[in-house]
């Protein structure tokens, strides 16, 4: 269900990609934005494992709804676990299930296939108690996103 | 000039460290002005990921890491989260420990982050 016009959601999106785009190359991120489809993808090396990685975000409806973010064999929207990091044993955004679990994505929500039915639905996803992983921009999920890459040991497999 | 009579916090514009025209060298590792008093305090430029132009702080080399990037998260409007301060490096700052224990240098470019873990 599209709860935001194509319009609103392209014109918030690349506000924000201003930010974003600053961040990426300070981080060593490729960032491309898919205006018509509404997609960013956003791409790195992951430094432990000397290998390209790509997360994918949909971004319609967003800031209605979060983006649904994935990571995805590079230049293809393909999801399996081995493009998938694997998470830091103190712990991660990296879940053994193969989604970034996060009140900042829209998987992460039952409603939309995760594992959450405890943070009030994806509507709600900016009124997530701040206990852990906050990002209200696309920015900062991919700062998160970066943060938890760096301290990956590896894929899964 | 004696950077340990200066204001702490945010830099603003006419502060002698707002930017680097004032040529003031950071010297000896930056732990000295350029009157070469000793520093108390320490300049960061500090990214935010959403913005695309970083702010300069001042702080006490004492303050911890947590209360230092707290101050710098508000003055980018970030109002909720566990901020600490990452290195270029990807390296993330222990909020717990102090300015000067991280091992921060004067005019140090730094980025915010979120430090909250996995849920």
């Amino acid at each position: 269900m599209t709860l935001l016009p194509a319009t609103t959601v392209r014109a918030t999106v690349e506000a924000e990609l201003v930010g974003a785009r600053a961040w990426a190359a300070r981080h060593n991120w490729s960032l491309h934005w898919l205006a018509e489809d509404l997609v960013l993808r956003a791409a790195t090396y992951h430094t432990a494992v000397h290998q390209l990685v790509e997360a994918v975000a949909e971004c319609d409806s967003y800031r209605a709804l979060p983006p649904a973010w994935r990571f995805v064999d590079p230049g293809t929207d393909q999801s399996e676990p081995k493009w998938f990091p694997s998470a830091h044993p103190a712990g991660s955004i990296f879940h053994g299930n193969g989604l970034i679990c996060a009140p900042w994505n829209r998987l992460a929500y039952s409603e939309h296939g995760g594992p959450h039915n405890d943070w009030n639905g994806a509507a709600s996803w900016l009124q997530v108690p701040a206990v852990n992983t906050v990002a209200h921009t696309i920015a900062d999920m991919l700062s998160t996103i970066d943060s938890h890459l760096r301290k990956s040991p590896g894929m899964m497999r | 000039m004696d950077t340990n009579a200066l204001p702490l916090g945010l830099l603003e514009p006419g502060d002698p460290e707002f930017d680097d025209s004032g040529g003031d060298a950071t010297g000896d590792a930056g732990q000295q002005d350029g009157d070469h008093h000793p520093r108390s305090n320490v300049v960061l430029i500090v990214f935010a990921p959403k913005e695309p132009e970083p702010k300069r702080f001042r702080f006490p080399f004492d303050e911890f890491v947590g209360d230092a990037a707290k101050v710098a998260a508000e003055k980018f409007e970030y109002e909720v989260g566990t901020p600490s301060f990452q290195r270029m490096d990807g390296t993330v700052l222990d909020r717990s420990v102090t300015l000067r224990a991280a091992g921060v240098h004067n005019r140090e470019e730094l980025e915010l982050v979120d430090a909250g873990g996995g849920v």
